[in-house]
């Protein structure tokens, strides 16, 4: 019978069959941070239980740790209890940990695939919802809590039940300057926050195959924000290319042997979805978001719009609550916005290609001076590689501030980078929540193009304001 | 009274959309323990004094009732940690995150949802009277609130997940064989963080 590539991984991993609804599905690789795993380590000890697979385990800090100065530790309990306690819980069970600045660290999910870790047709679960991003590779990919870290250290398998399917075929290409993030923005606008819940996303069709792997990270990434458990495209040579280089730089290249069982990770033709739908790339332009839930954007050619727009009651409630949160009228436009704060970086898009986009727009201008634009790389790994490229001279000569440690940063507001009330930003993370990135704080969600382009403009824009812009100074 | 029945009084949350960061900012995300969380709920809102968990008539009261995509977002834990550190035995919603309501079941708390008429009648009738009595039954699949009788829905895998409370990690523990047999025959290629690592 036909299969989704889901599917096949599902089948593939199934230790066993439990009743009727359960499956026990095998984990080949589980990702620890420091914010959601001290409970898991405890409850693991009070029984007397041991990790089954330190070997198919890795921690890393990110979250609460600083991006400016590893100094800023001292004297920080709260953060440093955790990084501590992470710290000695992978000591005394063998699990390898990066440690914050060494090399090999930075956020779980760039570190994950360019250290190899991410493999086609392989299970990848962290204690982190945005764990959807590993589904790039056509690995099945998803958040898990607490409780279930507990359960995956002790047997490295989780108990769950099977998920739905749900196709997102992207047929023709992304306009030029149209992103992997403004399709996500698309996407979700199009099936709204809850639109996936309890669904694998495929995303399938000759825009997803001309993307990049860092830009099918970005698209799986926002998975989450659609509600859906994870996201998943299948093999191609771009998967394989990517794969044979980060294998090669770290000195064992692959084999044909390894590469051929990958290609068989792709759904069959005819394979049956539980719900599918089919997207214009060519019609799709770049987005912003307006709102305080990732499903509320729009494009530079619109108004952000009247509570009357929404047919759905529950969605005119939530648009009324977005206005008085986010201090915004309908019929005003992005461009009406004027920021005080741009972030570049997260899981979301602070990877290589990221940056690269990034000092791309800047180079020749200067940031806007009412404007902070915080840069925080991924990893170790990308900053060294920024660096090498000379995009930190970019950042620096523009008058950004590029930071030397990477970490989630001002995504999640856990370390110092946090905005006050009132302030407004342009971020390339993921989330424009209430709260997310300070308590009153603003957050307007885009790609890393039009948040540098806001930069050097002070409002909200995309690069090709940045000549009609130019000539008005 | 068996598990499968549930009676007390409810707090509306008349709001969809609540994800993760407003059940906890993840400020309040800092102590690494299960337990403790109680007055990090609704950090950010509970500065308002208008705020629903701030009205004393609905205060002690075990279940909360939200609307559409109840915490979605964020995996934290911490979001079922200060709900049931606060009091909440049962949370109705009429849809939730994936990963929450797993969340919630590993810690007992109930995550139960209901059809949209049956957020708005719970909404409307404990609008008005914060001491109306709530009676779940999930053996009827029935949530009962003055003359109403709303649905309660919940799949039967995950019902008797909740009813039976077992410890999931020792169940798994007895199919150890199992998991031995499938790591036997595991391709040695795949990545490993330690010894082969790339």
């Amino acid at each position: 019978m036909a299969k989704t590539l889901h599917e096949k991984i599902w089948q593939a991993h199934c230790v066993k069959t439990l009743g009727e609804a359960e499956d026990l599905i095998y984990i080949d690789m589980h990702l620890l941070h420091e914010i959601n795993t001290p409970q898991a380590f405890d409850s693991l000890r009070a029984a007397n239980r041991t990790v089954r697979r330190p070997d198919l385990t890795v921690a890393t800090v990110d979250h609460n740790t600083p991006t400016s100065s590893i100094a800023l530790l001292e004297g920080d309990e709260l953060r440093s209890n955790q990084i501590d306690l992470l710290r000695d819980n992978s000591a005394e069970f063998g699990i390898p940990f990066h440690m914050l600045g060494e090399a090999g660290q930075g956020i779980t999910h760039v570190i994950a695939p360019e250290q190899g870790l991410v493999l086609p047709g392989t299970t990848v679960v962290c204690c982190d919802s945005h764990t959807t991003t590993h589904g790039a590779f056509a690995a099945l990919a998803f958040g898990i809590g607490t409780s279930q870290v507990e359960h995956v250290l002790a047997t490295q398998t989780l108990r769950l039940q099977k998920f739905k399917s749900f196709r997102i075929t992207v047929k023709n290409s992304l306009p030029a300057g149209v992103s992997a993030k403004d399709l996500a923005l698309a996407i979700i606008r199009r099936i709204g926050t809850g639109g996936g819940i309890g669904h694998v996303i495929e995303y399938a069709g000759e825009a997803i195959h001309s993307l990049s792997m860092e830009a099918r990270m970005t698209l799986c990434n926002m998975s989450v924000e659609g509600g859906a458990s994870a996201g998943i495209i299948g093999v191609d040579d771009v998967t394989i290319d990517y794969l044979r280089k980060v294998y090669a730089a770290k000195g064992r290249p692959l084999t044909e042997e390894d590469v051929e069982g990958w290609r068989s990770f792709v759904s069959d033709p005819d394979a049956v979805f539980d719900k599918e739908i089919v997207i214009d790339a060519a019609a799709l332009d770049e987005s912003v978001t307006w709102g305080t839930n990732p499903s509320q954007s729009i494009t530079f050619d619109e108004s952000i719009p009247a509570v009357s727009d929404y047919e759905d009651a529950s969605q005119q409630l939530a648009a009324e609550r977005a206005f008085e949160y986010m201090d915004l009228q309908p019929g005003q436009t992005l461009r009406d916005l004027s920021i005080n704060k741009v972030f570049v970086g997260s899981c979301t898009n602070g990877r290589i290609e990221d940056l690269r986009v990034v000092a791309g727009v800047l180079e020749g201008h200067k940031v806007h001076p009412d404007v902070h634009l915080l840069i925080v790389p991924g990893s170790v790994q990308v900053r060294d590689q920024a660096i090498r490229e000379g995009l930190d001279e970019i950042f620096h000569a523009a008058g950004a501030d590029f930071r030397p440690l990477p970490g989630c940063s001002l995504c999640c507001g856990l370390n110092e980078d946090q905005m006050k009330a009132g302030q407004r930003s342009v971020s390339t993370s993921n989330r424009n929540f209430e709260g997310r990135q300070g308590a009153g704080a603003r957050t307007h969600i885009a790609s890393p193009a039009v948040a540098a382009a806001s930069a050097i403009i002070g409002r909200i824009a995309r690069p090709s304001d940045l000549e009609a812009w130019g000539k008005a100074e | 009274m068996s598990r499968a029945q549930i009676s007390g009084c409810g707090v509306p949350l008349v709001r969809n959309n609540v994800d993760t960061d407003q059940i906890i900012p993840a400020r309040f995300c800092y102590k690494a323990q299960r337990v403790g969380h109680a007055d990090s709920l609704f950090g950010n809102w509970r500065q308002d004094p208008s705020f629903v968990l701030n009205d004393a008539r609905y205060a002690g009261n075990a279940i909360l009732v939200a609307g559409r995509e109840f915490a979605t977002g964020s995996s934290r834990e911490y979001a079922v940690w200060a709900i049931k550190d606060y009091g909440f035995k049962v949370v109705i919603a009429e849809s939730f995150g994936d990963i929450f309501y797993k969340n919630a079941i590993l810690n007992d708390v109930l995550p139960l949802k209901t059809t949209e008429q049956g957020v708005e009648t719970l909404w409307e009738i404990l609008g008005r009277d914060p001491q109306a009595s709530i009676h779940i039954d999930l053996d009827k699949e029935t949530i009962m609130i003055e003359d109403h009788v709303l649905p309660a829905i919940m799949d039967e895998h995950f019902k008797r997940k909740y009813i039976l409370n077992l410890d999931d990690i020792a169940q798994t523990l007895e199919e150890i064989e199992s998991i031995k047999a499938f790591e036997s025959s595991r391709n040695r290629h795949l990545a490993t963080t330690v010894h082969r690592g790339v």
